[in-house]
């Protein structure tokens, strides 16, 4: 996010000389050209994917695309039993650990945020979240414990990475 | 921040495609409705947007208000007027004096200008934590041949990392060089200024911002490397 | 050439029925096409009204020469003998000139022949495709051929092929014939037409579009409309009010306003206008019908501009309905399922409520353009963009174009066909036909048993036609009349109605039986001929005790009366005269114009200008200056009004009056020359700059407020002129503008985004607390609690603005017309909705200030609309009254007046002679509200007089 907006608006050249891909490209196309393969076994637990409002939300805004379809294919090549949270996509709820809060002292407005997750997270009771960003990453894992819940948070490529076979 | 002295924020902040300025907020308070944290703290979007409008800039960027912002603009999405609003958040922060910014966020972005990273960790600290990492990806059964690949040219694609992967969590390093492995995929790591994260979007700094997006450029450059991963 | 058709009216909604039959009448024949297979438009789909919860949509219909077309509910279809329909019709082009123009439709085929379809069903018991109902707001089903209008008469079933597969299940299976799928969209064109009137109307905003609220994946969100078919008792649950997901009971709703509209972002700004009305309707309803108390509407302004809106909406707030002042961000569901929704409460908290079902209260669609030839000479749109407008302004806006239509129709010189057909008042010779519909009623009546006891018991005589619907039935039908001299005709068919108009040119009274419905009311064989002997029996004696209407013939003065020159009247004596009517203007002052000086408007003092101008040299138009009327007798068609002008009486004969003595701004006094009132900074502003650096608008002084609690309408409108101007002169200058509800309804909401996009603040108050004002040595201190900012806030002003509000003429004309008022004083038409300019007097019309706020363009089109009324009398050779009036038994009557007060129609008076109460034949409608209110069964209704109806009963219950 910042880093193509600032390409974008700083070095507009450098789309010229270079292609950029964010990780749900690089990851569906690795999949879709054969290059990596996956075990289908290994994830059938009820994974609830979140979407970061950077990827979604923001990037539809600013860039005129939200990465909401390409990560549920992903899943959808080896995780059958992945649930969208209700509200999703452009609707989403942040985590809370976005804008930089993570970094702030502000530990009770972010908590208040985190709830909000939890209380969606909740509804549709997983046992694994599945994210593809480390500041979502961080705050629901820390929501998670607030809440006294014991359910594991795993990066999108993660995952992809546990069900490689090599 | 030139100019801000004799500028609002309803002039500075940059307004969205439908370029809708905050006057034509009609305080209908759907922004409000949807923000998680209204009213936590005495947040309240339609209110920052307000005080905007009347010039109230110095209130906001005294209070903890932008910082309470996670910008993600759930507000923002819904807004019928199409009303900057993380625009003016992201404007307020950076208008705040840097030695009053909270927490960590400014601190970051100066160690990123003089390390190259948002936690100054050194260099040979760093190499050492790649190496390390690597070798234990090696270890591993289908992955013996890997090495971390460092500074190497005509790569296709860059990898930046985020500081704390490479602090913290060193253990998730590990998924992306897999997969990289995986699809036969020829990457690189810059040794120097390797910070995947531009904190200089949290603080409003845009000056920062460049410097930093511009040392990804400059790694494409010397490194001669065909593709960029963002890194976020 | 053909030139049959002086018009051709395109869309039959509400607007396209008031053109079509302003213009039928008269007696010009017209066209009346629709896209849809039937006509209606969206009114078909609402049973309920404002203001009376009711729906009224008959009172559109003809209430002079009644007979010339059927008098049912307007909702089930449009009958006059000058209006053709034809369904499936959309302009193409249009060529030519006015007076001959060639248009061309574009003629979608319905699929199934109306003549030859009997509405049995067979058709939609084959047929494999199942779609969504869109006249249930897709909560029901229905199949691909099916009936676009459940309540229709006559009820044919149309196909619509964008679902239909073309198997020809149902073809195979039609007992008459009557279905064709191989036809294609044809093109067919009309030469000769004088006019088009284009009252396309306009869509709803679709939410299944742009996803505003994240609603698509929860059921219990509805539209408006789905929402007023949920309440009806022909809807999806049948009047059940339960929700979609799963079936509870309805009893907590939220109102979702503004969706689709007062939207930048997907290019909407406007204000749909009659969204907020439309909810607080269905939120009383509601209430009302589920004894609840707990619903909400969250808005932003609430809307409530129309006369009696304000009180209204107050009675609304007393059923328990809350008004949440913020529009809401997205839907969410509850941890029960149920549809929930977040907002902010004024304190500037956050809260979370549930919700039975959410209705999204939606507007019109964007980015809607008439077609290209709405530029051709000759046609004439409803608006000026496809748009969407409160009934009554509707009727206005449509006899406004009807009007325009009706000057080329004369112009031209079309054919009028005015029918003065009379029933045959010879010795009652009656006859029964039974249709048998092929083998339908053979099987499931015992036809036998019927024809042998009607005659037996009657000596009537009573035929069997196998299917008098189709073309040879027809011919059997009309010989066996012709034969036998029938003056009195029972017809028993399966939907008979069409045969209601068929007939109607016949001098025939007819009575008419629907076999279908004793049929699937009753359970067995003999049963349903047990019914429908009864009903025979009744009708036999209803025609027998007939009395035949009476044909009043009396001169009418063809000459009107306008009282009032200002705007609306001009427009009135205008309309009048054009049409060849002499009119006598009677003016209280020494000049046309009224309101003229308050109007900052160039395009408007222009046109206003140069209607005086025109009216002024018109010689068929007497203008009395310093003139007011002091009384009034007569009827209508003949009234005699005694105008005293400077001591001298004058009598003037008119066959109408029209009203229009207006008003103006409400009275506001202070002294303060830096205290304006927004109409005098208005005109200010058209000459000078305004020098003021920090000016504060009130709105709603003493408005909104009792004693006067109604939206004036114009005042928000006129503020934001004068915000933008001062803008324009001085972008410094600080504008602060305390509001209520910004009542920018329509386009006006583009004047309300262009002042805060040049910088005006906009403040909210609340009613029970009018932001204070200080005068001090510089000016002034407001001040006022912040609802935005949570905080009590001080504005300094060196100019203050007020919004002061319009009420009417005081001039006792109620008194001297006896005509009915509102609490506020102004004239009251007989119905809001559906006939905004007639008063409850025949002849007597309303239009203008006097009636209601409004601006000048609306005030000019009530004019025109009122004239356009008046002239269905005027232009009448002879009156006729209709079939059933009431008459006083003058030997029994107490004269007690309980029916003069009670008469719907000011049909009944006392005459001031013999102090006996009588009724005006043409204005009773007949409804029958005297005979059930007088004590001493003094009140005959014609043809419903007791022996006739005794028999009935008899009959039924025997």
């Amino acid at each position: 996010m910042a880093t193509r907006s600032g390409l974008e608006r700083w070095f507009p050249e450098f789309f010229d000389k270079y292609n950029a891909y964010t990780v749900f490209d690089l990851m569906k196309s690795y999949i879709e050209d054969g290059r990596i393969k996956l075990d289908k076994e290994m994830f059938t637990q009820r994974i609830a994917y979140h979407d970061p409002c950077n990827y979604g939300r923001k990037s539809e805004e600013k860039f005129g695309y939200g990465y909401y379809e390409e990560p549920r294919w992903i899943l959808d090549q080896f995780a059958p039993n992945w649930v969208d949270l209700f509200p999703s996509k452009a609707n989403g709820y942040c985590c809370g650990g976005g804008g930089g809060t993570m970094l702030t002292p502000f530990k009770e407005v972010r908590s208040h945020y985190g709830k909000k997750k939890i209380e969606q997270i909740k509804r549709v009771e997983p046992e694994l979240i599945v994210v593809p960003c480390h500041s979502c990453h961080g705050q629901i894992q820390s929501s998670l414990s607030e809440a006294e819940m014991d359910i594991p948070v795993k990066y999108l490529w993660e995952v992809v990475a546990d069900a490689l076979i090599v | 921040m030139e100019n801000s002295k004799d500028k609002t924020v309803k002039d500075l902040a940059p307004l969205r495609d439908i370029k809708s300025s905050p006057e034509l907020c009609m305080s209908c308070g759907t922004c409000s409705a949807g923000c998680p944290i209204t009213g936590q703290d005495g947040f309240d979007p339609r209110k920052i947007v307000g005080m905007v409008i009347e010039g109230r800039d110095q209130e906001l960027v005294e209070s903890n208000l932008p910082w309470l912002c996670t910008m993600c603009a759930k507000c923002e999405h819904a807004c019928p007027m199409g009303i900057n609003i993380t625009g003016i958040v992201r404007t307020i922060r950076g208008l705040v004096d840097r030695d009053k910014v909270p927490g960590m966020i400014h601190k970051g972005v100066e160690l990123c200008l003089e390390t190259g990273n948002n936690i100054g960790l050194p260099s040979e600290d760093f190499d050492f934590i790649i190496e390390d990492v690597g070798e234990e990806v090696a270890e591993e059964e289908g992955y013996e041949e890997f090495a971390a690949p460092i500074d190497k040219e005509n790569a296709n694609i860059l990898h930046t990392l985020h500081n704390k992967l490479v602090n913290t969590q060193n253990e998730d390093l590990v998924h992306w060089w897999k997969i990289f492995h995986a699809a036969d995929e020829s990457f690189t790591i810059p040794s120097e200024n390797w910070e995947g994260v531009n904190w200089g979007l949290f603080s409003g700094d845009d000056e920062s911002m460049k410097t930093v997006v511009g040392r990804i450029v400059e790694h494409m450059e010397k490194l001669k490397v065909k593709n960029l991963m963002y890194p976020e | 050439m053909d030139r049959k058709f002086s018009t051709l009216v395109a869309g039959a909604g509400i607007s396209g029925v008031r053109a079509a039959l302003d213009l039928a009448e008269l007696g010009y024949r017209v066209l009346l096409i629709d896209k849809k297979a039937s006509a209606g438009g969206i009114l078909s789909q609402l049973d309920y009204q404002f203001p009376n919860d009711h729906c009224g949509m008959c009172r559109t219909l003809p209430m002079i020469d009644r007979n010339n077309g059927a008098q049912f509910c307007l909702r089930k279809g449009i009958f006059h003998k000058n209006i053709t329909f034809m369904p499936g019709c959309e302009i193409e082009t249009v060529k030519g000139t006015p007076g001959n123009l060639s248009i061309s439709l574009k003629r979608s085929p319905l699929g199934v022949d109306p003549e030859k379809c009997t509405g049995c069903l067979s058709c939609e018991s084959v047929c494999p495709v199942t779609v969504k109902e869109d006249f249930n707001g897709n909560l029901s089903q229905r199949k691909a051929i099916y009936l676009p209008v459940p309540h229709n008469i006559p009820n044919k079933r149309v196909i619509d092929f964008e679902s239909c597969t073309k198997c020809g299940e149902c073809v195979s299976e039609c007992p008459t014939n009557a279905i064709d799928i191989t036809k294609d969209v044809g093109i067919e064109t009309i030469d000769g037409i004088g006019s088009v009137i284009l009252a396309t109307g306009t869509e709803l905003y679709n939410p299944d579009g742009v996803d505003l609220y994240n609603t698509s994946k929860i059921k219990d969100v509805v539209t408006a409309t789905a929402f007023e078919r949920i309440m009806s008792s022909s809807g999806p649950y049948k009047g059940k009010i339960q929700r979609p997901s799963d079936g509870k009971e309805i009893k907590k709703v939220a109102f979702i306003q503004c969706v689709g509209s007062r939207n930048l972002m997907i290019g909407a700004d406007y204000c749909s206008s009659v969204c907020c009305m439309f909810a607080l309707k269905e939120a009383a309803l509601l209430a009302e019908k589920t004894k609840s108390s707990d619903s909400a509407i969250f808005c932003m302004d609430l809307r409530t501009f129309s006369r009696d809106g304000e009180r209204y909406k107050e009675r609304v707030k007393e059923k328990g309905v809350r008004f949440i002042r913020s529009r809401i961000h997205s839907v969410e569901k509850d941890d029960s399922g149920n549809p929930s929704i977040s907002y902010v409460d004024a304190d500037g908290k956050q809260k979370s409520e549930s919700f039975d079902l959410v209705v999204l209260s939606t507007g019109k669609s964007q980015n809607l353009t008439h077609p290209s030839f709405i530029e051709n000479e000759g046609v004439f749109g409803i608006s000026e963009t496809p748009d969407f407008k409160e009934i009554s302004d509707s009727m206005i806006n449509s006899s406004f174009a009807s009007s325009k239509a009706i000057q080329i129709a004369k112009e031209y010189d079309y054919e009028t066909k005015k029918s003065s057909t009379q029933i045959n008042d010879d010795d009652p010779k009656l006859h029964i036909i039974l249709c048998s519909c092929g083998n339908l009623f053979k099987e499931n009546v015992d036809l036998t048993k019927i024809t042998e006891d009607i005659s037996r018991i009657y000596g009537i005589g009573i035929t069997t036609i196998d299917q008098a619907c189709s073309l040879e039935g027809w011919s059997e039908l009309k010989s066996i009349i012709d034969e036998k001299g029938v003056n009195r005709l029972i017809i028993g068919a399966c939907n008979p109605q069409i045969f209601s108009t068929k007939l109607s040119d016949n001098s025939l009274l007819t009575e008419i039986i629907t076999l279908a419905e004793h049929i699937s009311d009753t359970e067995s064989v003999d049963e349903a001929t047990k019914s429908i002997l009864s009903e025979i029996a009744s009708s036999i004696g209803r025609l027998k005790k007939y009395t035949p209407q009476k044909v009043r013939s009396m001169n009418i003065s063809k000459r009107a009366l306008v009282l009032g020159g200002g705007i609306s009247g001009l427009s009135s004596a205008k309309t009048l005269s054009d049409s060849g009517v002499p009119v006598t203007i009677v003016e209280k002052s020494d000049k046309l114009g009224g309101n003229l000086p308050f109007i900052s408007d160039e395009t408007v003092i222009k046109s206003i200008k140069n209607l005086i101008e025109k009216v002024s040299s018109d010689s068929n138009i007497d203008i009395l200056f310093n003139s007011e009327l002091s009384s009034h007798k007569g009827v209508p068609g003949k009234f005699e009004s005694v105008i005293s002008k400077e001591n001298t009486e004058l009598i003037v004969q008119t066959g109408s009056i029209i009203v229009a003595t207006g008003g103006g701004k409400a009275s506001f006094d202070d002294e303060n020359e830096r205290v304006k009132t927004t109409f005098d900074l208005s005109i200010e502003l058209m000459e000078k700059k305004v020098d003021a650096k920090n000016i504060v608008m009130m709105q709603c002084k003493d408005s909104r407020v009792e004693p006067f609690n109604y939206c004036s309408r114009i005042c928000c409108g006129k503020a934001l002129d004068n915000a933008i101007k001062i803008k324009e002169q001085n972008p410094d200058a600080k504008i602060t503008m305390f509001y209520r509800d910004i009542m920018a309804y329509g386009d006006i909401e583009k004047k309300y985004t262009e002042a805060r996009r040049r910088g005006v603040i906009f403040k909210r108050f609340e009613k029970e607390k009018y932001p204070e004002v200080i005068s001090n040595d510089n000016g002034f201190t407001i001040k006022a609690f912040d609802f935005i900012l949570n905080e009590d806030i001080e504005i300094k002003a060196d100019l203050l603005v007020y919004s002061t509000g319009v009420a009417p003429q005081v001039d006792n004309l109620e008194k001297t017309l006896k005509l009915k008022t509102t609490v506020d004083g102004f004239i009251k038409e007989v119905d809001f909705k559906f006939r905004p300019v007639d008063t409850g007097k025949e002849g007597i019309f309303i239009c203008g200030l006097r009636r209601n706020p409004a601006n000048a363009s609306e005030a000019e089109k009530e004019g025109v609309s009122a004239a356009q009324r008046a002239l269905r009398l005027l232009n009448s050779e002879i009156l006729i009254s209709s079939g059933q009036v009431a008459h006083v038994r003058h030997s029994i009557c107490s004269r007690c007046n309980a029916c003069v007060t009670a008469c719907p129609y000011t049909a009944r008076f006392v005459s001031v002679e013999d102090r006996k109460v009588y009724v005006d034949d043409i204005s009773c409608q007949g409804c029958g509200t005297c005979a059930s209110v007088c004590p001493n069964n003094a009140t005959i209704i014609e043809g419903f007089e007791e022996k006739g109806i005794l028999d009935s009963i008899e009959a039924a219950l025997g």
